[in-house]
């Protein structure tokens, strides 16, 4: 190892992440940590970029911002020397919420997600206690400034600007009750604790779920990204995602593709809400049965079509299935379903409507435009 | 960013659905993690973690406020009816023990609540029995009337709200002790329920403390306006 390079090895290692764990530990993690230079101005990543790294700064410091009123960039804060970002990228595989920028020339150690967990492993009390200390603080500071900014200046709806900043400001604090509680966990062998730590758990998911939730709903109109994809693309994610969970619970799948051309969708999220229907399907069927799918053209009109052989949704509910927070059949659901279904499916020129039968079962059709290319034909 | 007109009325059940369900699972883990941190019997350094625990509870807290907030809800923590509040000044000297155990029917769809409720009000010496529904609550409110000393109610809970359960069991016996503990709440909708005999009110999510106070201390305003009542009309005769 050159000698300005063990400098800044050496730098790193007195980064925050790496607080008090021991020097022959940071020695084996040494090798998978990479070290960046960068100018004064230059971009380490954009807000919407794939986020897949962390980043340690070991010389210089970094301005992290977000674009605001009429494109301007905000500056939210700067990371010092010893000090670290980007981390939430590791933790929840979402694409970057704000941009960083060297804010002079600055020496950065990257961090990838193999090598997180490697540290995980050599040292996991300490390093998620480190981890924990500085997205704390972190919270501190960026916040409700920017609340407030974002509701006044994006004349989006009421949960639009919710999405965009309290949603999102939930995710830290609900991560950081995550790794707490499976810390606390993991230091008591008390059977009450444990007991506990599980109910905190399924409350910490539940959240999640909701928060996602609101997230898909106040997004249902919003920043889709089409594609052209065939049906059977469509089938395959469908596939993947959740058909072959169904012989597990006794149900069988029955397919009739009479129109098998391309739909013009957002890949994501129009197969996220087929899951979802397809789940309201397996959950309308608790003793099995037959759930079937079939596509068509009808007057124009792709028609994608779910059905099952379920209990089937009351009269008196169905005319406000659509409108948030009915849940019907669970206990407690978070009640946002069929409302981001509609949104989404709207947002694709589409329709969605549901027909059902109590005892018999429920069919749902979407119908999408047909796209240009097949309608040409 | 131009957006397409959105439906607020939409929107705002969405943002009411959202903050309630997220203010009672907070109410959970504010529970649990004040239970964890009264049983703890690991290293002391643990420390950190409740500390850090609590904030963030206490951040996510704010957060889910907002939404509250921006949904129209009240935004009231604690709520003790009117008539109410002269009974309630806590009294100086130590307070005699009751002469029987109080009676608490805790209402909550949501079955982790209920356990939680059932073992930090059965620890603070109450009796408990749990109801899942508003349906499970009328049958034991008609089964025994008289029994309850307090109704602990839920307000969002599928096919029979708190609402809808705080008027019927008003019906069967008008003087039962109601408090409502929910997330999300208008404040059209809690003056109402106030105006119709609902003792209080008590926002979630709330620690564990917060909540055994405050049912203590309704049904210890209720017994004293009761008793008030009772020597007024004595004087008056």
């Amino acid at each position: 190892m050159s000698s300005s390079l063990a400098r800044v090895f050496d730098q790193l290692s007195q980064n925050r992440l790496f607080e008090g764990i021991q020097s022959d530990l940071l020695d084996q993690i040494a090798p998978e940590v990479h070290v960046v230079q960068l100018n004064a101005g230059e971009v380490v990543f954009r807000e919407g970029d794939p986020g897949d790294l962390m980043y340690l700064v070991g010389e210089g410091s970094v301005k992290i911002s977000k674009s605001g009123r009429g494109g301007q960039q905000e500056t939210l804060g700067f990371i010092k020397s010893g000090n670290f970002f980007g981390e939430m990228a590791l933790l929840d595989g979402e694409p970057r919420s704000a941009m960083a920028t060297a804010a002079e020339p600055t020496l950065l150690g990257t961090v990838d997600e193999p090598t997180f967990q490697h540290i995980l492993e050599l040292a996991p009390s300490r390093l998620h206690m480190n981890f924990l200390r500085s997205v704390s603080e972190r919270l501190r500071s960026v916040n409700s400034h920017f609340i407030t900014e974002v509701m006044r200046t994006e004349r989006l709806g009421l949960v639009g600007a919710m999405a965009n900043s309290i949603i999102h400001d939930l995710k830290n604090p609900i991560c950081i009750i995550q790794c707490c509680t499976d810390l606390i966990e993991r230091e008591s062998s008390d059977p009450r604790v444990r007991e506990l730590t599980a109910m905190t758990d399924k409350a910490v998911d539940g959240m999640l779920a909701m928060t996602q939730e609101l997230l898909d709903y106040a997004r249902g109109s919003t920043s889709l990204s089409f594609e052209t994809i065939s049906i059977w693309r469509l089938l395959d994610e469908l596939n993947q995602q959740s058909l072959r969970l169904l012989p597990g619970r006794n149900i069988q799948f029955a397919k009739n593709i009479r129109y098998d051309g391309n739909v013009v969708v957002d890949v994501a999220r129009f197969t996220r809400v087929l899951c979802n229907l397809i789940k309201n399907a397996r959950e309308a069927m608790p003793r099995g049965g037959i759930l079937s799918l079939s596509t068509d053209l009808v007057n124009g009109q792709v028609v994608i079509r779910i059905s099952d052989t379920g209990i089937g949704i009351p009269a008196e509910i169905l005319p406000k299935l659509f409108e948030p927070f009915v849940t019907h059949g669970k206990s407690h659901g978070t009640g946002l379903g069929m409302a981001i279904a509609k949104s989404v499916v709207t947002a694709h020129k589409g329709t969605i409507s549901i027909a059902s039968v109590q005892g018999k079962g429920t069919t749902v059709d979407i119908r999408l435009p047909v796209p240009a290319v097949e309608a040409g034909e | 960013m131009n957006t397409e007109p959105t439906d607020n009325s939409d929107d705002k059940k969405a943002t009411t659905a959202a903050a309630s369900e997220l203010n009672k699972l907070l109410e959970i883990i504010s529970g649990t993690s004040s239970m964890i941190e009264n049983i703890w019997a690991g290293n002391d350094g643990s420390q950190k973690y409740f500390d850090m625990l609590r904030t963030s509870v206490d951040r996510a807290a704010k957060v889910t406020a907002q939404l509250v907030e921006h949904a129209g809800g009240t935004d009231k923590k604690i709520l003790l009816h009117p008539e109410l509040t002269e009974f309630a000044r806590p009294r100086k000297q130590p307070q005699a023990a009751p002469k029987r155990t109080r009676q608490l029917l805790v209402v909550d769809d949501e079955p982790m609540a209920l356990v939680l409720a059932k073992r930090i009000l059965s620890e603070a010496g109450f009796e408990v029995t749990t109801a899942q529904s508003g349906f499970e609550c009328l049958d034991f409110v008609r089964k025994r009337p008289r029994h309850f000393d307090l109704v602990l109610l839920d307000l969002s809970m599928p096919f029979m709200d708190g609402e809808e359960t705080f008027g019927r069991l008003r019906g069967i016996n008008p003087e039962l002790v109601v408090l409502l503990s929910t997330g999300f709440i208008a404040q059209e909708r809690l003056d109402r329920m106030l105006a119709a005999g609902m003792a209080g009110f008590l926002r979630k999510p709330h620690r564990p403390d917060e909540m055994v106070a405050h049912v203590r201390s309704v049904i210890e305003s209720v017994k004293m306006s009761r008793a008030g009542c009772l020597v007024n009309t004595l004087a008056a005769s």
